[in-house]
C-alpha cells in the first residue's frame, strides 16, 4: 500500500481533479458548494481515488466520490427549496421530491462504501493473515464452481 | 420605531414591474442580462450613479433604465443572480450525473473481471467469486468462500 502511494503521489496529482466537469471554476461556484468541495470532495478524491490500486478498487472510489458530488448538489438544491419561491404545495412538492433523490444517492453511497469496506478488509487480512502481495480476485472457472462453504 | 434613513416607497412597485419584465423575458434573462451602473457629467458635476439592466436579444444590446435607487438595483442583481444561479445548477447536475453513468460502466468492466456483477450500485455475485492470494492458489476455494 505505502509502495502503491508514494507511486502514485510521484506522479503529480492533477489540480483540478477529473470528476469536475469542463468548463467549471471552483471560484464561480457558491460558497456552500466550494466549501463541501475543499472539505470533503478533495479529501476524498485523493484518498479513494488517487491513492487507490488502480482497478477495481479505484473504479470503486471513483463511483463513491462522484456519488458524492452528486449528493453535494442535492443537498445545496435542497436548500433552495426551502428558500425558494412560488406557490406553499408545488414547493412542498419539489423538496419532498429532493429528499426522495437524496436518500436515494446516500442509500447508493452507503452500498459504494460497503463494498469498498469488504475490498479493504479482505485485502488487510491477506496482507497480516497469510502474507501475500495483495488482492487477487479471481473467477472460477465455470465448470470448477462450487458453493461457498 | 422611527426609520431615520431615507427609504424610497417607490422601489417595491418599481420591482415588481422590472420583475414582471424579467420573467416575461424569462428565456433571455436565464442565460444573460447585467446591472450596470453608470455616471455623466453635466457641467463639469459627475451625476450618478445610474442603473439600468443591460441585455441582448438577436445580438442586439438593449437596455431597461432602472433609476437611481441602489437598494432597487440590489433586488434586480438579486432575481438575475436567482434565475441564472438555477440553469448553472442544473448544468452542472446533468454533468454530474452524466460522469457517474460512465463511472459505472467503468465500475462494471472491473468487476466483471473479478467475476462480479452490480444491480444498481449493490455488487453481487460473490458466490461465484473464489479468492486467492497468489497466482499458485488460483484454484483453490478460499476457506470463507465469500468476502
Amino acid at each position: 500500500m505505502t509502495e502503491q502511494n508514494n507511486s502514485v503521489n510521484e506522479n503529480s496529482a492533477p489540480a483540478k481533479p477529473f470528476w469536475m466537469p469542463p468548463g467549471v471554476a471552483l471560484e464561480n461556484l457558491s460558497e456552500e458548494l466550494g466549501t463541501v468541495i475543499r472539505g470533503v470532495l478533495m479529501p476524498a478524491y485523493e484518498k479513494l481515488v488517487v491513492a487507490a490500486r488502480p482497478g477495481l478498487e479505484q473504479s470503486t472510489g471513483m463511483t463513491i466520490v462522484h456519488l458524492l458530488w452528486l449528493e453535494a448538489l442535492q443537498q445545496t438544491e435542497l436548500g433552495q427549496d426551502l428558500m425558494g419561491s412560488g406557490h406553499e404545495s408545488e414547493r412542498l412538492q419539489k423538496h419532498e421530491r429532493s429528499i426522495a433523490r437524496l436518500l436515494r444517492l446516500a442509500g447508493s453511497k452507503m452500498k459504494a462504501s460497503d463494498f469498498l469496506l469488504r475490498l479493504f478488509a479482505y485485502r488487510h487480512k491477506l496482507m497480516t493473515g497469510s502474507g501475500a502481495a495483495g488482492l487477487q480476485l479471481q473467477p472460477t472457472p465455470a465448470g470448477d464452481s462450487q458453493p461457498p462453504t | 420605531m422611527e426609520k431615520r434613513k431615507f427609504v424610497d416607497q417607490k422601489v417595491e412597485p418599481k420591482f415588481h414591474a422590472i420583475r414582471e419584465f424579467i420573467l416575461s423575458h424569462r428565456h433571455v434573462f436565464l442565460r444573460q442580462g447585467s446591472v450596470v451602473t453608470s455616471w455623466r457629467t453635466y457641467r463639469g458635476h459627475r451625476l450618478g450613479p445610474f442603473f439600468s439592466l443591460r441585455y441582448r436579444v438577436s445580438g442586439r444590446q438593449s437596455a431597461f433604465y432602472l433609476g437611481r435607487s441602489i437598494m432597487l438595483a440590489e433586488r434586480v442583481k438579486g432575481l438575475l443572480r436567482e434565475m441564472q444561479h438555477e440553469r448553472q445548477f442544473s448544468r452542472l447536475n446533468r454533468q454530474a450525473r452524466a460522469e457517474l453513468r460512465q463511472c459505472k460502466q467503468l465500475w462494471e468492466q472491473d468487476l466483471a473481471s473479478v467475476g462480479l456483477s452490480r444491480k444498481g450500485f449493490e455488487v453481487r455475485g460473490w458466490n461465484g467469486v473464489t479468492e486467492t492470494s497468489s497466482p499458485s492458489e488460483a484454484n483453490k476455494t478460499s476457506k470463507e468462500g465469500k468476502l
